[in-house]
């Protein structure tokens, strides 16, 4: 039964995928999970995911490996749910199913529930070892909080150095995040991000997030977060708000920063987590909050990275193997099959459209 | 109209007049039926109740009329849970319309549900509390059920929501601050808790004390608690019990005061008693002095507070003579000599003089060794000083016995008295009664906390706990070595054996994203997908929970306790089932008092020792009986509180002859041991072990037990002493569940 972890993995890791034609409600899909594929390349970049040993999706891919073993030409599953997908065995077969004589032509496709309001629909090629792969988001009913993910517009050009992240996201999103649903958290409780920084009428939805390697062994990775605001002013007087609240409530020791022409502080003194001592400045485009001052001042410092679309996500996992084996030097890092990943998303007439791209990695001679 | 019509026309008028007067008698007889059920309970005619309802049940008025009554016939003949059973379809009827039984019976409904069907509990549980917003039983059953089926966040933010929509509903704050801070949602908790204290000054400085505990939860507590303080002062209340409050909390949270030591506070409040206005805290907070003090090394003012405390309060758990050795030791470097001279009143030449191992020079289980006694009935015994008192026990021939402690102080003789009581036998040994094997193997784990060593082997040299002596004789034992000796230490390296380390970049962007789903309206964790691309759960519940296993934790997790949430059923395939319950408390039977004479004469705080145990092992016993789980850990932690509260008694330095109430609590727990032995069957494996040992009444030993028997285990030993982060790696192989992680030296294999 376990072999039905298999093709679903696959493709719940694909949670970033799309499919390059508009969607017509004519031609709308069968509900629930659909999966589909030709064997030879689906076998190979299952390879790939089963290379991640010792995750799920690892696992999964194992798994998948063996199942797909017993197909020659094609594979299909249909299945109402994930859940109840990992719980089919694929059939195998030559004949088109349901999806592409929708998608197209692909090595793969696929529509994956990804929860009762929303299903990804795409379909991937492959090729030399990377993986390109389309999409669009069907959505049912009201997105909920999700709203906060989607894309709304151009987010216009990075404001944080792209030059050393290993993670670095941008977009901007339909909602603002709300500042209400944040309170409470223990991070919310020490940033006092209830209020005047997160107002509707500061933020202009613009968001950017950067993350970068440790600066030492056994260091934790620094987070940079980027809001963009509407007024300058308003967002330095909203941040002395803040700073000033931080202060009276716990007491926690504060010095003020000067970056550039930036403004802003930084909590001296603070036993949460580790190398945690956050910093805040404005800038005439956003207001900035690093994990420390060293994070902040090279986030500002450097040159931003030319993403496209509305919202877009980038990951260096080449880095992101060099600062894992920082952040735990006695662990051996994952290996990825791959060099980048990248993320983007548009919002078309109201769809939202994605597409991945996997990079394969250098060949060493 | 002809003739032929007007006649039809009649006799269709006749047969629907006769259809609405049957129909009219049917109901009317109905209700009478329904009528009668009721009065045959009120005459206490159960029998005939409940015969005479078996038809008239419906979610029509008459049908829950009679199912009402039917239920109190059947819970008046010990069939309750028949009666919820039947209840159960009617409430979730929506053709009841909402009806739900008298608020008693809701409340039996509920918890009945929650294990089964924990949705349509909630469900219940709010409309019950539609009915009356109040019920505060109510309320914390629906929590209980929605936490099987629902983020802990969610919940919050629900709880958050229903406060903002009564914001003067104290009850509802009560309510919920009390659970949110159970789930260990402290900042939650605090915002739940009503901010300003009740009028009254009894209800005054339960607020203050129980907002105190929970703000030391919170990311930042010292400022929090401090401001809790300070508003409850400046809302009128007494200064001098607020400092005690706070300095109090702070104690027991081990937080530190940015400008005064916590010996200071303690000192300072303990000089105020008598302004404190409330005793109970005033000996509390003069208890936490003289302990603090001891921590601090400061033994000569310790010794002096204890002097002082003792003219006022009783301080039970204070021993000024352990405080003084603990000077003597101090002050000779723990380098001296001491020398114990036993004399052993109307001694024979058979009569024998057990000692206990030196400490740190043997290991605990080994046995002990024999202190000649001489003609005139003396046994002369000198070693180096130890940090523990040593233990002994005296066997004549004839079955009379005698036991007790020693400690010696360097450089003085210790006289020890000796008198050997009445004969008596042995308790029975244990013989196992195990059911054949079933061919599937159960790993049952029941952690006493704080179970020691050296009190367990000085009652097995009296020739007690004959079902721990059992499982030692055919089981696989290792003495652990906890450090640091700490439950919550212990606890973590057990379930999580290789670590909680934030080990990847992935790893702490998922991390953050778990923090943020609790608050995001999705209440889902936006990066969640990121899991499948972390490594496997090295949690041992997960572990084994992923595979065709059920694992069960009733490791009773909270504050920094980290070992999994309580309760929590995993498996098979990583399913969470609802979780499982152990009750906090059973009330003692008639059994467990004929058995165990010590629990005739105890006070209420002693007696909650034995009945959490009791609820425990009851749960223990029950898991077994139902094989629903594989891999059981259960903690009993009121051993560590009997311990602490009890030790001193145990090493009075004088005979006691093993009588009060810690090890009557040793020989409660051997019978239960063995009454779950016996319900487990003969390919079942049972590990009883401890987190830590203990040495003084303040302070723990790393020294901890564990000894695993049954399923093939061959007897044997441990080689060395291994850390309890070792226990884990041994437990998933024996259920046929292969890891990676290293063993450690607990070693035990099965066959």
């Amino acid at each position: 039964m376990l072999l039905r972890a298999r093709i679903v993995g696959i493709v719940v890791l694909l949670a970033a995928c799309g499919q390059p034609e508009e969607p017509e409600p004519a031609r709308a899909l069968p509900a629930g999970l659909l999966i589909e594929g030709d064997v030879e390349p689906t076998r190979a970049f299952v390879d790939q995911l089963a290379s991640l040993s010792g995750t799920p999706l690892g696992t999964y891919a194992a798994e998948a490996r063996d199942a797909l073993a017993g197909c020659e030409t094609g594979f299909s599953v249909e299945a109402d749910s994930i859940e109840a997908g990992r719980a089919v065995t694929p059939r195998c077969s030559g004949m088109p199913g349901p999806l592409r004589p929708v998608l197209g032509p692909a090595p793969l496709a696929f529509a994956v529930p990804l929860d009762e309001h929303a299903r990804l629909i795409g379909s991937a090629h492959f090729a030399d070892g990377g993986v390109q792969a389309t999409g669009w988001l069907e959505i049912v009913g009201d997105v909920g909080g999700l709203a906060v993910a989607l894309p709304d517009g151009d987010a216009g050009p990075a404001w944080l150095d792209g030059e050393t992240s290993v993670v670095h996201a941008r977009g901007r999103s339909q909602e603002l995040l709300d500042p209400e649903a944040l309170a409470g958290s223990d991070a919310a409780d020490v940033l006092q991000l209830r209020g005047g920084v997160l107002a509707d009428a500061l933020l202009d939805r613009r968001w950017e997030l950067a993350v970068y390697p440790p600066s030492a062994a056994g260091g934790s990775p620094p987070l940079v977060f980027a809001l963009g605001h509407r007024s300058t002013a308003a967002a330095r007087a909203a941040l002395q708000g803040m700073t000033t609240g931080l202060q009276q409530r716990w007491a926690l020791p504060m010095e003020t920063i000067q970056l550039g022409d930036a403004r802003g502080w930084c909590v001296a003194d603070l036993h949460l987590l580790p190398e945690l001592l956050p910093c805040g400045v404005v800038t005439d485009q956003a207001i900035v909050l690093g994990w420390h001052r060293a994070a902040l001042e090279g986030a500002l410092g450097g040159t931003p990275p030319t993403g496209s679309g509305d919202a877009w996500l980038h990951a260096d996992l080449e880095r992101m193997e060099a600062a894992d084996s920082l952040i735990a030097p006695d662990r051996e890092p994952t290996t990825w099959p791959w060099s980048t990943l990248t993320l983007t998303a548009e919002d078309r007439d109201g769809t939202t459209h994605l597409g991945l791209d996997l990079s394969p990695r250098a060949v060493t001679p | 109209m002809s003739r032929g019509a007007r006649v039809a026309l009649l006799l269709l008028l006749v047969v629907a007049a006769a259809l609405l007067g049957l129909r009219a008698w049917q109901s009317t007889a109905r209700m009478t039926a329904a009528q009668g059920v009721c009065d045959a309970v009120s005459e206490q005619r159960f029998a005939d109740a409940v015969s005479d309802s078996a038809e008239l049940l419906g979610p029509d008025p008459v049908g829950l009329l009679a199912a009402e009554c039917r239920c109190a016939a059947l819970a008046a003949t010990e069939r309750l849970e028949q009666c919820l059973d039947e209840l159960a379809p009617l409430a979730l009827d929506p053709a009841a319309g909402g009806w739900l039984p008298e608020p008693a019976l809701t409340r039996l409904l509920v918890g009945r549900l929650r294990d089964r069907e924990p949705r349509q509990a909630a469900a219940l549980a709010r409309r019950g509390l539609e009915r009356d917003p109040d019920d505060g039983l109510l309320l914390h059953l629906e929590l209980g059920s929605r936490a099987a089926y629902e983020d802990v966040g969610s919940i919050a933010a629900d709880l958050d929501r229903r406060i903002a929509a009564q914001p003067d509903n104290r009850h509802l704050r009560v309510l919920a601050g009390s659970w949110l801070d159970r789930q260990g949602r402290h900042a939650d908790a605090l915002a739940a808790w009503p901010a300003t204290p009740p009028p009254d000054v009894e209800g005054s400085q339960a607020w203050l004390r129980e907002r105190l505990r929970i703000a030391a939860g919170v990311p930042v507590p010292v400022a929090e608690v401090q401001s809790t303080r300070d508003a409850w002062v400046a809302a009128g209340g007494n200064p001098a019990f607020a400092r005690a409050a706070y300095a109090y909390a702070l104690s027991v949270s081990s937080l530190e005061d940015p400008a005064v030591s916590r010996a200071d506070l303690l000192g300072a409040s303990a000089s105020e008693a008598e302004a404190i206005g409330d005793e109970v805290l005033a000996e509390l907070v003069w208890e936490r002095w003289v302990g603090q003090l001891v921590v601090d090394g400061r033994l000569d003012d310790a010794v002096e507070a204890l002097r002082l405390g003792k003219q006022r309060y009783e301080l039970p758990h204070l021993s000024e003579s352990e405080l003084r050795r603990q000077r003597a030791r101090l002050r000779s470097g723990g380098d001296g000599t001491v020398e114990i001279r036993f004399t052993v009143a109307g001694h024979g030449p058979r009569d024998r003089l057990w000692i206990a191992p030196p400490d740190g020079s043997a290991a605990l289980d080994d046995p002990w060794t024999e202190l000649p006694i001489d003609a005139a009935g003396v046994a002369v015994l000198r070693r180096p000083e130890q940090g523990v008192p040593t233990r002994w026990v005296l066997r004549g021939p004839d079955g009379s016995r005698a036991s007790g402690s020693a400690w010696g102080i360097p450089g003085d003789v210790e006289l020890v008295a000796v008198s050997a009581g009445a004969p008596a036998p042995d308790a029975p040994a244990f013989v196992s009664s195990r059911a054949a094997a079933d061919g599937r193997r159960r790993v049952f784990v029941v952690v006493l906390d704080c179970f020691d060593w050296r009190i367990a082997q000085q009652l097995r040299m009296r020739g007690e706990l004959p079902a721990f002596g059992s499982l030692l004789a055919r089981g696989h034992r290792a003495v652990l070595d906890s450090q640091p000796p700490f439950t919550a230490a212990a606890m973590t390296a057990l379930v999580h054996p290789v670590g909680r380390d934030r080990g990847s970049t992935l790893e702490v962007l998922h991390e953050l994203g778990v923090e943020l789903s609790d608050r995001l309206a999705a209440n889902r964790n936006p990066v969640g997908a990121l899991a499948y691309l972390l490594p496997e759960a090295a949690d041992l519940f997960g572990r084994i929970g992923g595979t065709d296993k059920v694992a069960t934790n009733l490791l009773f997790s909270h504050g920094f306790i980290d070992a999994g949430r309580q309760g929590e059923v995993i498996g098979p395939h990583g399913q969470r089932q609802p979780p499982a319950y152990a009750a906090a408390f059973r009330p003692l039977t008639a059994e467990d008092r004929a058995r165990q004479p010590e629990l005739a004469e105890m006070t209420p705080q002693d007696r909650a020792h034995f009945q959490e145990a009791a609820a425990l092992m009851d749960a223990a016993e029950a898991q077994a009986a139902s094989g629903e789980t594989d891999l059981l850990m259960l903690r009993v932690a009121s051993v560590d509180l009997a311990t602490h509260s009890h030790y001193a008694a145990t090493a009075s330095g004088m005979q006691d002859d093993a009588g009060g109430l810690l090890y009557g609590l040793y020989r409660y727990l051997d019978l239960r041991v063995g009454e779950l032995d016996a319900a487990l069957d003969a390919d079942d494996v049972l590990i009883v072990m401890s987190d830590h040992g203990i040495r003084t009444s303040m302070e723990h030993d790393p020294a901890a037990v564990f000894v695993a028997a049954g399923g093939g285990i061959p007897a044997g030993r441990g080689a060395g002493p291994p850390a309890p982060r070792g226990v884990a790696p041994v437990l998933p192989p024996l259920l046929e569940v292969p890891t990676e992680w290293p063993d450690t030296g607990v070693g035990v294999s099965d066959r």
